[in-house]
């Protein structure tokens, strides 16, 4: 039989270990409803550009894999040219996504959030969210 | 489900083999680490001499030699295994865990990290049917860190193998699989040192420690196959602990400090004969480092004047000592915890000096990163910190329970004598 202060005080110190690391959400979340919680994880990533991942997916239906798309995106977007070109280089995985100025290498134009016309290059899809252009041939 | 039961019973003979006295739940924790690491190191291996990947040649090659292993292991000794006391506690230590599954795959990964960095790399490595080292060296997605190892997005391409094509699921299972694999070995090893009860206990406690919220990304493997590999070394382990830091190795860059920390940590420790008894991790992460240099893919911590960055920030240590403080405050219970622990307990430090000083190295490796970091601090800090902390708190965390137990006993057997 353990006896004496030294239980006391261990035992005191390690529930405050316990607390530190214990994580409500994992036993909350047999409580939340699955769904709601997949479509917001879905969308989570794109919260800041509006229509940007359905935009995307149709990119993808509309190419294929080797093929070179330029993303084209406005100016004044908060979020950096990075952070947009990163998620689109990842629905468009399998593709290879180059920045605007490399464009006259491209076989096709994904212009987020802007209208764009391009020499050499003809309007095949417009969207509320964007346009795509292919390379004339 | 299946590409990882197959993952874990390619791992039992190399888990039997490397820790032949393990009982069942180490067994099973460590076969199924080793076993997805295999498995990537085999889509690693057909890639470099050029075979495009395929179901039915990875299964071929991993069964095979899955076999040989096993006529390898089972030579000496037959398969008989101890197994560990359980207790009713244990049930809750899996609730927990299937809540952490049903929370790591409620939706597909949303971590830039996920999106940018591992998910890109695997799913771009899926569609070309090999590691794609042309897509690692275009400049336009330097973002996605390209001397960044490979383990972590090979094992996401092994599991799509077996559904046809580039399966995001295969991310959102990883997290609870090393989770559980990371437990096993904890509630084994705890209960070496103190009754079932304390060890089912002191799992649970510490046991979200393992499941690592950042999903799809590199976290979850390195705190499984980091702490694994420490505390197998802690107790002499050292080929077992030795294959486990390599592939903590594998894993992500800081799996490469880790190692050199643990090297630091022996040496602490007087264990200076055991530093050698590392060589498999060297051997596991020496063909990345090849391959890494042959393909000249950059690192960007340390490019440009790094001296000069270093010295600007250790003349104001201030504002760094201040990040920290600041990004720590959300787990400030748990460190005070820890804090409290060895200090009641400073007596016994001795004993646990490896486990300890390795922790304690490696996080400031981290923050020598911050000292050079190419990068704004600030941003740099706000977004990695947090992160790193964990890949040393379940180290930390089974040190401590550990010592309060000792603690706790010595007061018991002072009042007897």
């Amino acid at each position: 039989m353990v006896r004496g202060w030294r239980p006391v005080i261990a035992g005191a110190v390690f529930l405050v270990l316990a607390a530190g690391a214990f994580q409500p959400f994992y036993w909350r979340v047999f409580g939340i409803p699955r769904a709601p919680l997949r479509a917001r994880g879905i969308e989570l990533p794109y919260r800041q550009l509006p229509g940007f991942h359905s935009f995307f997916l149709g990119v993808r239906d509309r190419t294929h894999d080797g093929e070179r798309v330029a993303l084209v995106v406005p100016r004044p977007l908060t979020p950096s040219y990075e952070f947009i070109f990163m998620r689109a280089a990842y629905l468009l995985y399998g593709r290879t996504l180059v920045p605007m100025n490399e464009a006259p290498k491209a076989e096709a134009i994904a212009a987020y959030g802007v209208n764009v016309d391009a020499p050499h290059f003809v309007k095949v899809w417009t969207t509320r969210d964007g346009v795509f252009l292919w390379r004339m041939r | 489900m299946i590409s990882l039961l197959f993952a874990v019973a390619i791992g039992l003979p190399a888990a039997r083999l490397a820790d032949r006295e393990a009982p069942l739940l180490r067994l099973i924790g460590e076969a199924m680490l080793l076993g997805i690491a295999i498995c990537a190191a085999a889509l690693f291996a057909m890639s470099c001499v050029g075979i495009q990947w395929s179901l039915a040649w990875t299964v071929a090659f991993l069964a095979v030699a899955a076999m040989a292993l096993a006529v390898i292991a089972t030579k000496d000794a037959g398969w008989a295994v101890r197994r560990e006391k359980l207790h009713v506690l244990d049930l809750a230590t899996l609730v927990t865990l299937a809540g952490f599954a049903l929370f790591a795959t409620a939706s597909p990964p949303p971590e830039n990290d996920f999106i940018g960095i591992w998910g890109i790399k695997a799913a771009t490595f899926s569609v070309h049917g090999g590691i794609d080292w042309a897509f690692l060296q275009n400049p336009a997605y330097i973002y996605d860190h390209p001397d960044y190892p490979l383990l972590l997005p090979l094992s996401f391409d092994y599991m799509s193998l077996w559904s046809g094509g580039w399966d995001r699921v295969a991310a959102e299972w990883l997290n609870p699989f090393f989770a559980l694999a990371i437990l096993a070995i904890v509630r084994s090893l705890l209960a070496e040192e103190a009754p079932a009860l304390i060890a089912s206990l002191g799992t649970l406690a510490i046991a979200p420690l393992a499941m690592s919220p950042w999903i799809g990304i590199a976290e979850a493997p390195l705190i499984a196959f980091g702490t694994a590999g420490i505390l197998l070394a802690r107790r002499h382990n050292m080929t077992a602990a030795a294959l486990l830091l390599g592939c903590a190795a594998m894993t992500k860059n800081e799996g490469l400090a880790l190692l050199v920390a643990v090297g630091i940590g022996l040496l602490a420790a007087r264990r200076g004969r055991d530093v050698w008894r590392l060589w498999p991790a060297v051997a596991i992460v020496m063909p990345w480092l090849i391959a890494r240099a042959i393909y000249s893919l950059p690192t960007d911590i340390a490019t440009g004047p790094i001296l000069t960055r270093a010295i600007a920030r250790l003349s104001a240590p201030g504002q760094l000592a201040t990040l920290l403080l600041e990004h720590t405050a959300a787990q400030a219970v748990f460190w005070i915890g820890i804090a409290a622990a060895l200090i009641v307990t400073a007596r016994l430090l001795r004993a646990e000096a490896f486990a300890l000083v390795t922790a304690f190295v490696q996080l400031a490796f981290y923050i020598g990163s911050y000292v050079v970091t190419s990068r704004d601090l600030t941003w740099h800090v706000h977004w990695s910190w947090e992160r790193l902390m964990t890949h040393v708190e379940l180290t930390l965390a089974f040190v401590a329970v550990v010592l309060l137990y000792r603690w706790t006993c010595r007061g018991s057997q002072e009042l007897r004598t």
